[in-house]
């Protein structure tokens, strides 16, 4: 019970008349919504395979309208993916060429790459490439103490029974600030590569073991790395290999991709590579004729176009 | 002797201006701290360093403003300058991150120093520091989170839920805001937007728990440790003279939407509404409900970003929870107030300019009379300009003018010019 009080105990809103700012706020207020809810549709459009701490992979369109159509929708196996994209190297532009080349990925990367980049291929049209773009820490030099944050982003597709992937940024830079007690990105704008030629910001991919950077009249381009045949047919059996290894991998997968089952393989549509697992000693071979054939395309002593059947030959033969 | 005064010091600040002007304008590359891994655990070393010239004239107007947030509220004509902190005191945090088996567990502790000398422990500070006027600091932020697929659990001292869009929105966060009486000394803080505007979330001991993010929209809960009245006007019961009892919590939670594009100029936005609830109990004046809910957006693109937010609570107060928040007779008052926020980031340069004006308004409660000095409205107009220096270094310059208005229709008047630069490490 109140001791006192002039009436029905209610707060007098007399003084609350409605002023412009309100009405201001009100609409600014519905507008925003009206725009996020159309942003938010062509988000979802964009069809994202998985998100994480400021990072993705999604599906989106090609970047150049006239691109040749992908192979896809495509199987590869996770594993086979995290095979291809652990062995990638890089260094800096301004090293020279005796300095070993680091690691592009880490191992956390590696398997959330793996298990999202297969899905996406499963997934996408042959007008869609899938955009990556993850973070990670990296020591800043071979077993040292301190790590930092770097931020890595491209695309890749399918085609002519290889897997492409094309590099925008590799390990750029990339932190969160503290702002009020809470970290949050600084953000950089992702750079998801191109099918045209770009200049390439301070990073070169270094070609390995099954894979090659890929060679174009104007040169031979250092962000975009194609993954032979070989590894993908030899993940694109239908049937999701039940190894321990495997099993053990899956249970370490961060929360996002955690239970995700590679997509079976597509009885129709889907472009599915046999298994043909190259025999041993097979793969070495096949690596000299690539190489001659690269040398062959260096010296100009052969065409782009009989490079390329020269090659498909060749990869027949896996 | 006044007008002398504001013209020292208005060649102070031109001074001030002049030699920030002569600074380099391009951007140049700044080095953030990196992490470091220590056993399974990434330790980082983050926060901000702040300082600011300001100018602040307070005009007092006819008489005070009781609970008014415009300097000369208390109706004292005078003229402040302050080397000072700005908004966002400095601040120094300790993370560290352990992620094994997909389960993360986090710790943060965070202190916050001022740079002007003030109360030990406290937000303001003393216009004129004698010696051994040592700085202010305090502790923020303290908390333990761990977590999983099903989301994460926070047990410490954390920001609010209610209100805390509001504020990380605000760009004078960056900068310093309306400084009032309270602050005008200088020490830990100035005030921003809070109570001009929208109610400061403030650190609150909570235990809250995170959904995940599922494709951008999220919900918090907490549990909060109840607070007591404060009687900032002078015309309010506090928690001893209500007689208030300890034996509730509070309860806050938000729920959001929020996107971005992988691009920063693409359209990016965020939709939130937030609540916070806490019983008032008296052994004197019975019970009273403090309720509160806001909304806000904030839509961004091609450099351009809106902000729109509008706040209603009946029993909250104003400025912060339960500031001034029941009349003598333990009624509680309502009030409600919001803002609005326009940026542009320059191309190039990066500069940002931005404009915003809000207001936050208190209502009479049933035994206030109609001719009390209550402060019925504090509103402002802030014109700022952010330039980054370098990635993690801006340059900041800062116009605000606040006013208070009484309902007896007493006013109060603050300009201030506030010019300095904040780091982010």
């Amino acid at each position: 019970m109140k001791p006192y009080g002039n009436h029905n105990g209610e707060s007098e809103r007399d003084g609350r008349t409605p002023s412009w700012w309100r009405a201001v706020v009100v609409s600014s207020l519905l507008v925003a919504t009206a725009v996020l809810y159309s942003g938010a549709v062509d988000a979802r459009s964009k069809d994202t395979i998985w998100e994480g701490d400021d990072q993705s992979v999604a599906l989106a369109p090609q970047d150049e309208p006239d691109a040749p159509p992908n192979e896809h929708p495509v199987t590869l196996q996770p594993q086979e993916i995290e095979s291809m994209l652990s062995g990638l190297r890089f260094r800096h532009a301004d090293q020279e060429e005796d300095t070993p080349p680091v690691a592009v990925f880490n191992k956390e990367q590696v398997k959330v790459l793996g298990d999202a980049l297969a899905k996406g291929l499963s997934r996408a049209t042959p007008s869609q490439d899938v955009t990556f773009s993850v973070v990670g820490a990296h020591r800043l030099a071979p077993g040292a103490f301190a790590l930092r944050n770097r931020l890595t982003a491209g695309r890749a597709f399918f085609r002519d029974g290889q897997l492409n992937v094309i590099f925008g940024d590799i390990q750029s830079p990339y932190r969160k600030k503290n702002i009020y007690g809470r970290l949050e990105e600084d953000f950089y704008p992702r750079n998801y590569g191109s099918r045209a030629p770009s200049e390439t910001e301070g990073s070169l991919l270094v070609a390995s073991t099954g894979a090659s950077l890929r060679d174009e009249p104007g040169g031979r381009r250092e962000d975009w790395i194609v993954f032979a045949a070989s590894g993908a047919s030899e993940a694109a059996t239908s049937a999701p290999r039940e190894t321990e290894p495997v099993k053990s991998e899956q249970r370490h997968m961060p929360a996002t991709t955690a239970g995700f089952e590679p997509a079976p393989a597509p009885r129709d549509s889907a472009k599915t590579h046999p298994a043909a697992a190259p025999g041993a000693g097979a793969l070495p071979d096949i690596e000299q004729r690539l190489e001659t054939l690269k040398r062959l395309r260096e010296k100009d002593l052969i065409s782009e176009q009989v490079y390329r059947e020269k090659v498909d030959e060749v990869l027949k033969d896996l | 002797m006044k007008n002398q005064a504001v013209e020292r010091n208005f060649t102070t600040t031109l001074l001030a201006v002049a030699t920030l002007s002569i600074l380099p304008i391009l951007p140049v590359d700044g080095h953030a701290f990196e992490s470091m891994q220590m056993g399974d655990w990434e330790v980082q070393f983050t926060g901000n360093i702040d300082g600011f010239l300001t100018n602040t004239e307070c005009d007092a107007g006819a008489g005070p403003v009781a609970g008014g947030l415009a300097c000369g509220s208390n109706g004292v004509d005078r003229d402040v300058g302050n080397i000072r902190t700005g908004l966002l005191p400095s601040w120094f945090s300790f993370n560290a991150k352990q992620e094994t088996d997909n389960f993360s567990t986090e710790i943060m502790i965070g202190f916050q120093p001022g740079i002007d000398g003030g109360n030990q422990g406290g937000i303001t500070g003393s216009p004129l520091d004698g010696g051994l006027g040592l700085n202010s600091e305090n502790l923020r932020q303290v908390f333990v989170q761990f977590g999983s697929d099903w989301g994460k659990i926070k047990i410490g001292r954390d920001l609010g839920l209610f209100g805390s869009d509001a504020i990380l929105s605000d760009m004078t966060l960056l900068g310093v805001g309306t400084v009032s009486d309270l602050t005008a000394g200088g020490g830990n803080t100035s005030l921003g937007r809070i109570g001009v505007g929208y109610m400061y979330a403030d650190w609150k001991g909570q235990i809250q728990y995170s959904s995940p993010n599922w494709n951008g929209f999220s919900f918090n809960l907490a549990l909060v440790d109840p607070w007591g009245l404060v009687n900032l006007s002078g015309l309010s019961l506090d928690a001893g003279t209500f007689a208030q009892q300890g034996d509730t919590y509070g309860i806050e939670g938000k729920v959001g939407y929020e996107f971005k594009g992988p691009e920063a100029e693409d359209l990016s936005g965020k939709i939130w509404a937030s609540f916070i609830n806490q019983s008032l109990d008296s052994a004197t004046f019975g019970s009273e409900d403090a309720t509160g809910f806001d909304i806000g957006a904030k839509v961004g693109i091609a450099g351009f970003e809106v902000v729109a937010y509008y706040y209603d609570g009946e029993g909250i107060g104003t400025a912060d929870f339960l500031f001034d928040a029941v009349d003598l007779a333990g009624n509680a008052r309502d009030s409600d107030g919001g803002y609005i926020q326009a940026t542009y980031a320059i191309p190039g340069p990066g500069t940002k300019v931005g404009v915003s004006f809000g207001e936050s308004n208190l209502d009479l409660g049933p035994a206030d009379l109609a001719s009390s000095a209550l402060v019925k409205t504090n509103e402002s107009i802030v014109f700022g300009v952010y330039h980054p220096l370098t990635e993690s270094l801006n340059l900041v310059f800062e116009y605000t003018n606040t006013e208070s208005t009484a309902h007896n229709g007493n006013q109060a008047e603050e300009s201030s010019i506030a010019i300095g630069a904040i780091i982010f490490y």
